[in-house]
């Protein structure tokens, strides 16, 4: 018997010797990461990886396409869902005075996977779609902070929009557009994605809404000169959209 | 006595990388067994979809490393500090949970795995497969891109556009929109053939390691530039033939070549094309046989080495 162990010890020591440092450290490191990240998914049958984290408040954003979206300070006139490229979007025509008015058209997220892809291009074809011709031209980027305020917290975003001039053969629009989401806004997708993976590293989600703001100007007339209101009422979009269904977190 | 001192010799040899490879098949079959669903069956997203090419990648690089097992064997035992490193980013990746991290992840610890085990000629050694893998590894890098091909997609629209003009149909092209009476066809960055450009390019790169053409730099670079070019002109004629079907109302054809087993049947007539032009440059390229004879050698010393 003890002779049988000896020889059992030796058997394990030159193994021991001949397999090096290296290899165990290897071994321990593949064991210690089955134990800590696939065990519990064999033991569940659920895999963590399978989907990004849920977004919450997917209905409450899927909502806004039936119901409209209050904007404080805009009165609004009609709104109705509407399809534009396979997509489901909201039309809404607000107005402040009776000389001031705007038409919105919004593409909320719709699922999880849902995101932001080529929304201004698909808003363009609807366009032509309509009216057979439009065209577009002054492109700039502009700037501007949205302040949401309520009785718990105040935060204020920045927001990157294009702003251009539109027009088809009955008016000519100020256009401003961009992805919003609860920590900010940009017309590039690729923001977004970056504002989401870092929202994922928390176990959470940046949802986002395709904002697209018209505002009827004189027959070729410059954009510039109607940016003060553009800016306002894409502020009071972005703060509205923060306030309700993107659900600002702080 | 005898007998039992020579016991622990093959078990040695056998039953480490067999130890190494039974927890690797542990930690990652669920998640290849996830990408192959949402290759075969397209249940995860466009994106993943991207990555098809590994229904076919994967198993062949499995193959060039099992190939490769007894040069790998005669390796000496060499730990390189990188090895640990792409072990630590894999494993922070992996145990992320996030989707696309943890895909990452497979490349990384089979990277490191090498790096750690063999150093650098094991690495060397296993390139080829490792880069087929990271190729194959599903990221979120195709919806990045998709904004940025939309010159590409006017190109092929107004292409497309011409060429139905020329054969006397009524199209008049916007941007990336072919309007052909009621009726719209739009080249999103899918249709313009992107997924298929990826595809034939992976497919582009096994051909010239089957052939053993890798090594001659001007084969490859021809063959990876006419790829390009045949995926490019290939959808073009599609399209036009997209926009052609859909305008005339020709429905069911219109589906079956846009999302039926047409259009997989359209894939793989350009993938032939590609293996021609393989063919071709073999036969036109080779003229120089003394290069040829000399990078041959090459491979021999180094697999004597």
């Amino acid at each position: 018997m003890s002779s049988w162990t000896n020889d059992f010890g030796q058997m394990t020591n030159k193994l021991l010797q001949r397999m090096q440092f290296s290899r165990i450290i290897l071994l321990l490191f593949l064991v210690g990461l089955i134990g800590i990240g696939t065990v519990p998914g064999y033991l569940s049958g659920k895999w963590r990886w399978t989907s990004p984290p849920p977004v919450t408040n997917l209905k409450q954003l899927q909502a806004i396409r039936k119901s409209g979206l209050d904007i404080p300070g805009w009165q609004t006139l009609t709104h109705r869902e509407i399809p534009i490229s396979g997509h489901k979007w909201l039309f809404q025509a607000i107005e402040r005075d009776a000389n001031e008015m705007a038409l919105l058209l919004l593409q909320p997220q719709n699922s999880s996977r849902d995101r932001p892809r080529v929304a201004w291009v698909d808003i363009n074809g609807f366009q032509r779609q309509l009216y057979s011709r439009w065209e577009t031209d002054s492109y700039q980027t502009k700037l501007f902070s949205a302040t949401f305020d309520n009785t718990n917290s105040q935060k204020t975003v920045e927001v990157r929009a294009r702003f251009f001039r539109g027009w088809h053969q009955q008016q000519t629009y100020a256009a401003l557009q961009w992805y919003a989401w609860p920590n900010g806004g940009d017309p590039s997708p690729d923001r977004w994605f970056w504002a989401d993976r870092m929202a994922q590293g928390k176990g959470d989600r940046a949802p986002w809404v395709a904002v697209c703001v018209l505002i009827p100007i004189e027959p070729l007339g410059e954009i510039e000169e109607i940016w003060p209101l553009a800016q306002s009422l894409g502020a009071a979009t972005q703060a509205a959209l923060m306030a309700g269904p993107l659900k600002f977190k702080r | 006595m005898e007998l039992k001192q020579k016991l622990p010799v093959p078990i040695e040899q056998y039953w480490f990388p067999g130890a190494i490879a039974l927890i690797l098949g542990a930690i990652y079959t669920p998640l290849i067994v996830h990408w192959y669903d949402g290759w075969i069956n397209k249940s995860i997203s466009i994106e993943h979809e991207y990555f098809s090419h590994g229904v076919i990648g994967l198993p062949f690089a499995a193959y060039i490393v099992w190939t490769n097992r007894h040069q790998w064997h005669k390796l000496p035992n060499n730990a390189h500090p990188l090895g640990a490193f792409f072990l630590a980013l894999g494993g922070v990746l992996y145990l992320s949970g996030l989707p696309e991290l943890v895909n990452l992840s497979f490349p990384a610890i089979l990277t490191g795995v090498c790096l750690w085990l063999k150093g650098i000629e094991g690495f060397r050694l296993q390139a080829f497969p490792l880069l087929l893998v990271f190729l194959a590894t599903p990221t979120e890098i195709p919806y990045l891109i998709e904004p940025y091909i939309l010159p590409l997609q006017s190109f092929i629209a107004t292409i497309a556009g011409f060429i139905l003009h020329v054969l006397g149909m009524d199209v008049t092209v916007e941007q990336i929109y072919l309007f052909s009476g009621e009726r719209i066809v739009e080249v999103a960055p899918h249709c313009a053939g992107l997924k298929m450009l990826f595809t034939s390019l992976y497919v582009a790169l096994m051909l010239l390691y089957w052939t053993g053409a890798l090594v001659e730099r001007t084969k490859t670079v021809a063959l990876l530039i006419g790829t390009v070019a045949i995926s490019v002109i290939a959808n073009i004629i599609r399209n036009a033939l997209l926009t052609f079907l859909h305008g005339t109302g020709r429905e069911s054809l219109f589906h079956w070549m846009h999302e039926g087993w047409g259009g997989d049947l359209y894939s793989a007539g350009m993938l032939g094309l590609v293996v021609l032009l393989l063919m071709w440059i073999e036969k036109n390229f080779s003229e120089i046989p003394d290069e040829t004879a000399l990078a041959s050698a090459n491979d021999e010393q180094q697999a004597n080495d």
